[in-house]
């Protein structure tokens, strides 16, 4: 176990260091740069940019020089936790991935919370009370949840409160704590606000887990050694809880791992049409305006949780699965 | 403004070309005829003596310049009331009495009606590259444009002369003007900028076109304490139009001043630790320090001279929640003596979306924004007014035409022959229906003309230019079409004199009013008579590249649009002839020499920055003329407000003028003088 812990960590470095090169390099891939978006915004409100600022801008962020000495600043400044100066905010990227990164991981969180104590009894539900009315009535609902896509949603629940209750439901805070510093207050707050897009983003993973646990369920109830414990007379609800929904849970806890990366891109839209102070949008305008420290940076933090989540989910697995652990 | 990046680029490669041309005018000759001009204005009558006047019209300047001095002031208010906030803070001893913090003479901006102070304009921003949003209506400038933008009025100058045949430009500023922190603003800080700053090549590698003439850069002098002067090679006589928009609260140059005392201690002649404190700061050098002290979106501490400020923690383009408040130095009140501004703040919430601009406006969380609201979204708003508790104004913009369609006139293919034949041209006009585009796309709120400078510039050339080749003539247009490309496919479409089949591909790409539908539109108008056409939509950032590389068949972009020298800016440099900027910059080594009538264009706009004001105008009329007939570009409509003139106002804000000019240049909404804006309860 150790030493599969170990293993893992080691090729984290050369992974990480991979993908900070392939991340660069697809930024720079389109044409111009990041001054010549900069000018291209400026016209777009029929405005111009001055040569003496884009000469001084130029000259502040180095984009004279060669990409490989830009790339080589980049790194060495991570290695010594510093992830450079986005060219757009024009402050340090520390300083703005690191509230929306941490109210990311809430949000990320929550929704995971929310989906799991969600589709896991409904799916077990489903399985054990299978073409029952209800079962009907779940499946339908999470069809229903799968099809739809959630920034339509989004969209709808928006028009809704506002349509109903006159109120706009963007953000995560109220106007008088967004730019507040954490408190009690901003954190309730907070929880007043994230229900909706938590609600939004877990629809569709409800809906799917739901499926899936349901059928991996299925597979299960049929199995001789369920007949052999029922024979043996366990009582049906424990019987059920202790053996195949230990062995049909597996599915789910493997996907961890990308939960967070799916959550990720699965929310930029909805972030962006709900103003979601996350990394999502962030991202989106970074990639847009060829801010490459900044998408480079978000980039690599996405792949760090990336990388992470595998192996909490894998670690979890060999916990909670005998056969893995020995296997291994 | 492309269209004045273009002009600027332009300037920079004539230095040379025209270096000889420079003093061809004989200034004798001038001097002999001042005292006829003289007897001139007594009679008050000359406006009734055209014919008189036009002959006369080189000798007019001495008179012209009187025009701009002479700017009415509304007689200033002998006492000043301040804001309840500041109030309390000058009576807590944080700040001096309000006597202490303005001006002796305030400037004067004459309010719609008298307010009460208070209250938050709500708006929304995009990030930081939407900085003109802040920029526009909290501006700080020498000199401002009046509400319809007929003339210059005095802003942080109390007053300007010209002398030297416009060589020599004097400004007077206000005494007793303060930055935001309390220090003093006097000539100081534009020789400081100027020596320390403009003159630093390491700083500012290049020098601000605004202030260079053919003969090079102008030089600052500082007369006293509160007279600047600035002296030229050549007469440059649009140079208060030039300093109005010296504005950028960031970047090394575009501005007249800094604020010396405080930015003292980013430069290194001042501050030989300098370099160490930059390195502390990650900065790579001391002049990027410097740079990133000075723009305001890193460093909100930086004093300024705006109505708002931005408060200490926020950061424009990061900030979630920007947040600007009342400057407690403002150096201008209204004509009851009240300091202005009346608003308190301006909050910008970011967003990423239109759509939840129009949501938060309907929604009654928007209290003044034109920026950033589409034309399109002007139906649903005005629906929802009595919801939202808000108004829709329109202040429609003085662009030419928002839809230019520019015809390569290098194209080196096959199609080139027919893009240079004006006929070709005429008839493609014809073809097109404007008002259905105009009904469609503007609401009905454009005019179908060509490219002409608005009716409400000076330069205007008369509507027989504005609206040349307007009218919607599809048989025409095959007539004229059938003597040039008779021959026809399988399909009806025309084939080029090669058999090949005529296929122009029209590079567009979305922004500043003009949608791809619309140019789907237009595109099926020209197929309509045979012409095959198809719409390419690219980034903006492609657009320009190919447009630069003289990759496009058409492009289409705005053109005619407002230029503060008052004429037409040099579209016919961009799209039309692509390799002719090149040319000139390169002295003519690479691109493509001009057609002759490019070069004479060229010249005259060139000429046009040594010109006083009447002569300019009326040369800038010549320019639109000939510019207009030749039809490299065709026009579609013009002079809509689809470029921040859809505007929201709370209801509850007064003093939102109904209409105020529109433009880039003005800096609109500060042309509707957001400073007297104020909320009634």
């Amino acid at each position: 176990m150790l030493t599969f812990v170990l293993r893992r960590l080691i090729t984290f470095v050369p992974m990480m260091f991979l993908m900070s090169v392939v991340a660069f390099a697809l930024i720079q891939a389109p044409p111009g740069d990041f001054l010549s978006d900069y000018v291209v915004q400026l016209q777009n409100q029929g405005e111009y940019a001055d040569p003496g600022e884009l000469e001084s801008l130029r000259k502040q962020y180095g984009l004279g020089q060669p990409i490989y000495v830009q790339y080589a600043k980049w790194v060495w400044g991570i290695l010594r936790w510093d992830f450079g100066r986005s060219l757009e905010m024009r402050v340090s990227v520390n300083d703005l991935i690191n509230e929306r990164l941490t109210l990311t991981i809430i949000l990320g969180l929550f929704t995971v919370v929310f989906t799991w104590t969600l589709a896991i009894p409904i799916g077990i539900f489903s399985a054990v009370r299978q073409y029952s009315w209800i079962d009907y009535m779940f499946t339908f609902f999470s069809y229903l949840g799968v099809g739809t896509p959630n920034f339509l949603l989004a969209l709808v629940i928006m028009w809704f409160v506002f349509a109903y209750f006159g109120l706009s439901i963007t953000g995560l805070f109220s106007p008088d704590y967004v730019e507040a510093p954490w408190s009690l207050g901003k954190i309730i707050d907070m929880l007043k606000h994230i229900w909706v897009p938590m609600l939004i983003l877990g629809t569709d993973g409800t809906a799917r887990l739901t499926r899936i646990m349901r059928a991996n369920l299925l597979d299960e109830l049929n199995k001789p050694y369920v007949e052999t414990a029922r024979a043996k007379g366990l009582p049906e609800w424990q019987l059920i809880m202790r053996y195949p929904v230990r062995i049909a849970i597996n599915p789910i806890v493997s996907t961890i791992g990308w939960t967070l990366p799916q959550l990720f891109s699965g929310s930029l839209i909805v972030a962006t049409v709900m103003s979601l102070p996350t990394l999502g949008p962030l991202l989106l305008r970074a990639l847009y305006t060829q801010d490459m420290f900044l998408a480079g940076s978000i980039i690599l933090i996405l792949t760090a949780l990336t990388l992470i989540g595998t192996l909490v989910s894998d670690i979890v697995l060999a916990l909670i699965d005998p056969r893995i652990r020995i296997g291994a | 403004m492309r269209k004045q990046l273009w002009a600027i680029a332009l300037l920079t490669g004539l230095v040379l070309a025209l270096a000889g041309c420079a003093s061809s005018e004989t200034p004798e000759t001038i001097i002999k005829e001042v005292e006829v001009i003289r007897e001139v204005p007594v009679e008050t009558e000359v406006i009734k003596e055209v014919e008189v006047e036009k002959v006369v019209t080189k000798e007019v300047p001495v008179e012209v310049i009187k025009e701009i001095e002479v700017v009415k002031e509304i007689p200033a208010p002998k006492s000043f009331y301040e804001s309840p906030l500041l109030a309390q803070r000058a009576q807590a001893g944080q700040i001096p009495p309000i006597q202490d913090r303005i001006p002796t003479e305030p400037m004067v901006i004459p309010a719609a009606s008298q307010g009460t102070y208070g209250g938050t304009i709500r708006r929304v921003y995009f990030g930081p590259a939407d900085i003109w949003n802040f920029g526009r209506i909290s501006s700080e400038r020498l000199l401002r444009w009046s509400q319809d933008a007929s003339a210059l009025v005095p802003a942080l100058a109390k007053s300007w002369e010209a002398s030297n045949e416009g060589r020599t430009w004097t400004f007077h500023l206000r005494e007793g003007t303060r930055w935001s922190n309390g220090d003093p603003f006097t000539a100081d800080d534009f020789v400081f900028h100027y020596e320390d700053v403009i003159l630093d090549d390491e700083i500012a590698p290049i020098k601000p076109n605004r202030l260079k003439t053919v003969g090079g850069l102008g030089t600052v002098t500082k007369i006293d304490d509160y007279t600047v002067r600035y002296d030229f090679e050549d007469p440059y006589w649009v140079f208060p139009e030039n300093i109005a928009q010296m504005d950028q609260f960031n970047g090394c140059c575009n501005q007249p001043y800094a604020p010396s005392s405080y930015m003292k201690q980013f430069h290194i002649k001042y501050n030989p630790n300098v370099e160490a404190e930059a390195s502390a700061e990650g900065h790579e050098s001391w002049q990027a320090y410097y740079l990133a002290m000075f723009d305001i979106r890193v460093n909100p501490l930086r004093p300024m001279l705006k109505p708002w400020i931005p408060t200490e923690d926020s950061r424009y383009g990061s900030s979630q929640v920007f947040t600007a408040v009342r400057n407690p130095y403002f150096y201008a009140v209204d004509q009851y003596g009240n300091q202005l501004p009346y608003v308190d703040r301006l909050q910008y919430t970011l967003v990423q979306d239109n759509d939840i601009l129009q949501l938060k406006a309907i929604a009654g969380e928007i209290d003044f924004q034109g920026r950033h609201v589409n034309l399109s979204m002007f139906p649903l708003l005005k629906e929802n007014e009595a919801t939202g508790g808000y108004r829709m104004t329109i202040w429609p913009a003085n662009t030419g035409a928002e839809i230019g369609i520019h015809f390569n006139q290098q194209w080196t293919g096959a199609e080139g022959d027919y893009f240079r034949n004006k006929d070709f041209r005429i008839a493609l006009s014809h073809a097109i229906n404007r008002d259905e585009i105009n009904e469609i796309s503007y609401l009905g709120q454009g005019v179908a003309r060509q490219p002409a400078p608005a009716p409400s510039e000076p330069h205007y050339p008369g509507d027989q230019y504005a609206f040349e080749w307007t009218e919607y003539d599809p048989a025409k247009a095959n007539e004229i079409l059938d003597g040039i490309l008779p021959n026809k496919d399988a399909d009806g479409f025309r084939l080029m004199d090669n058999g090949e089949r005529l296929h122009i591909i029209m590079d567009t790409t979305p922004g500043e009013g003009r949608d791809t539908d619309t140019m789907e539109l237009i595109a099926a108008d020209w197929e309509a008579v045979g012409v095959k056409t198809k719409v390419n939509e690219v980034t903006r950032t492609l657009l320009s590249e190919r447009r630069e590389a003289g990759e496009h068949m058409v492009y289409i972009w705005g053109s005619g649009i407002g230029d503060p020298a008052l004429v037409p800016a040099p579209d016919w440099m961009g799209a039309p002839f692509p390799q002719t900027l090149l040319w000139y910059n390169s002295g003519g080594a690479q691109g493509i020499e001009p057609i002759p009538i490019v070069k004479e264009l060229t010249d005259m706009r060139a000429r046009t920055t040594q010109l006083p004001l009447e002569e300019r105008i009326e040369l800038g009329k010549e320019i639109a003329k000939k510019q207009l007939e030749q039809l490299w570009i065709i026009g579609v409509t013009g002079l809509s407000p689809s470029n921040q003139g859809v505007i929201i106002t709370s209801d509850r804000l007064r003093n939102v003028p109904e209409i105020a000019a529109n433009a880039w240049m003005f800096r609109t909404p500060s042309t509707g003088f957001p400073e007297q804006f104020w909320f009634s309860n």
